[in-house]
């Protein structure tokens, strides 16, 4: 196609946002360029944006529901099972924030999972809720995108009687206390 | 300043090549770099586009002659489009450097698609060759973006 001149670097942009992840996942290893484009946040966005702004096709639905309804089924690519212990506690961009609700020494398993592409992270547990958590306290898990820092946030909050205190942390960070 | 057609004047446009190309205002001012021009009173012809040939620039005005068409519907245009772009990468690439050039939202948005949907799916190999692209991943670093994404090449 350019047989005299390269591309400029924004049409290149024009023409890869508007196509689909799998395609983009593949043309990673075209030259580190294409790589570097690809993979960066900005470029993310820009492909986000235009994807949701004609692709209405596919939506969540998240508990019980007729199975001859058009859906569509994933399999979970981290072990838990039974998994009818896996809670979701939301969905932003098409990346899902799952719980696994049962508890191992106080603590539970919290996946952020990007079924398009396919990768999941497993936050770091948190470790307060070891202290806390119990029947009479319950723990609950939001999930969230923080647009000023371009950032996806995992909160969760309990109210312990005890004390009287209502906490709000988030995961990965030293909570503080309202 | 209004640019409608009924006061619609003729501009002169030379391209690269040294050919003129006789235009009325309403159908050149969709180029936004032309729009510019005739705004601040620049217009005086023939304006030089030294970055777009004769033909490319023909094909340009083409385009721009259906979209200024207020009588076109939008099913008209869509299929006038699809036919528009039935051309070879050679012309497409030519098209692109033109819409780019000259500030066609419009145009470069149907071109950019058209390419997105010719090379979706293919293969990197056949990419590189298309765009003309050097891989200069060493073997290894390529086997390892393989490896993280390896459905995504079945």
């Amino acid at each position: 196609m350019s047989s005299e001149k390269d591309l400029p670097h924004d049409v290149v942009i024009e023409i890869l946002s508007r196509l689909p992840v799998k395609t983009l996942l593949r043309f990673r290893c075209v030259c580190k360029s294409w790589y570097a484009t690809i993979t960066h946040p900005s470029f993310i966005t820009t492909h986000l944006n235009r994807i949701s702004s004609y692709n209405n096709h596919g939506y969540l639905q998240n508990s019980s529901f007729d199975p001859n309804e058009k859906s569509k089924w994933f399999e979970t690519p981290f072990n838990c099972r039974p998994s009818y212990y896996l809670n979701l506690v939301g969905s932003v961009n098409g990346i899902l924030c799952l719980v696994d609700e049962r508890t191992y020494f106080g603590s539970r398993t919290v996946y952020l999972w990007n079924p398009s592409i396919r990768k999941f992270k497993i936050l770091p547990s948190p470790s307060t809720i070891h202290h806390h958590s119990n029947r009479k306290n319950p723990v609950v898990f939001g999930f969230g995108f923080h647009r000023w820092s371009n950032d996806y946030k995992v909160h969760y909050n309990f109210y312990v009687v005890e004390t009287r205190e209502f906490e709000i942390r988030e995961i990965g960070e030293e909570g503080r206390k309202r | 300043m209004s640019l409608s057609p009924s006061t619609s004047k003729m501009l002169s446009l030379k391209s690269s090549d040294g050919k003129v190309l006789e235009v009325e205002e309403h159908v050149a001012v969709l180029c936004e770099t032309i729009k510019s021009l005739v705004e601040d009173g620049c217009a005086d012809s023939p304006i030089p586009l030294a970055n777009v040939d004769g033909a490319t620039l023909g094909n340009v005005m083409e385009w721009c002659k259906k979209h200024a068409d207020q009588k076109a519907s939008a099913d008209d245009l869509e299929d006038w489009d699809a036919e528009f772009v039935e051309r070879d990468q050679g012309e497409l690439y030519h098209l692109i450097m033109a819409a780019n050039y000259l500030n066609i939202k419009g145009l470069l948005d149907l071109i950019c698609q058209k390419v997105a949907d010719m090379i979706k799916g293919k293969h990197p190999e056949k990419i590189r060759e298309i765009f003309n692209i050097e891989n200069d991943f060493t073997p290894e670093q390529q086997e390892q973006i393989r490896k993280d994404n390896s459905w995504a090449f079945e």
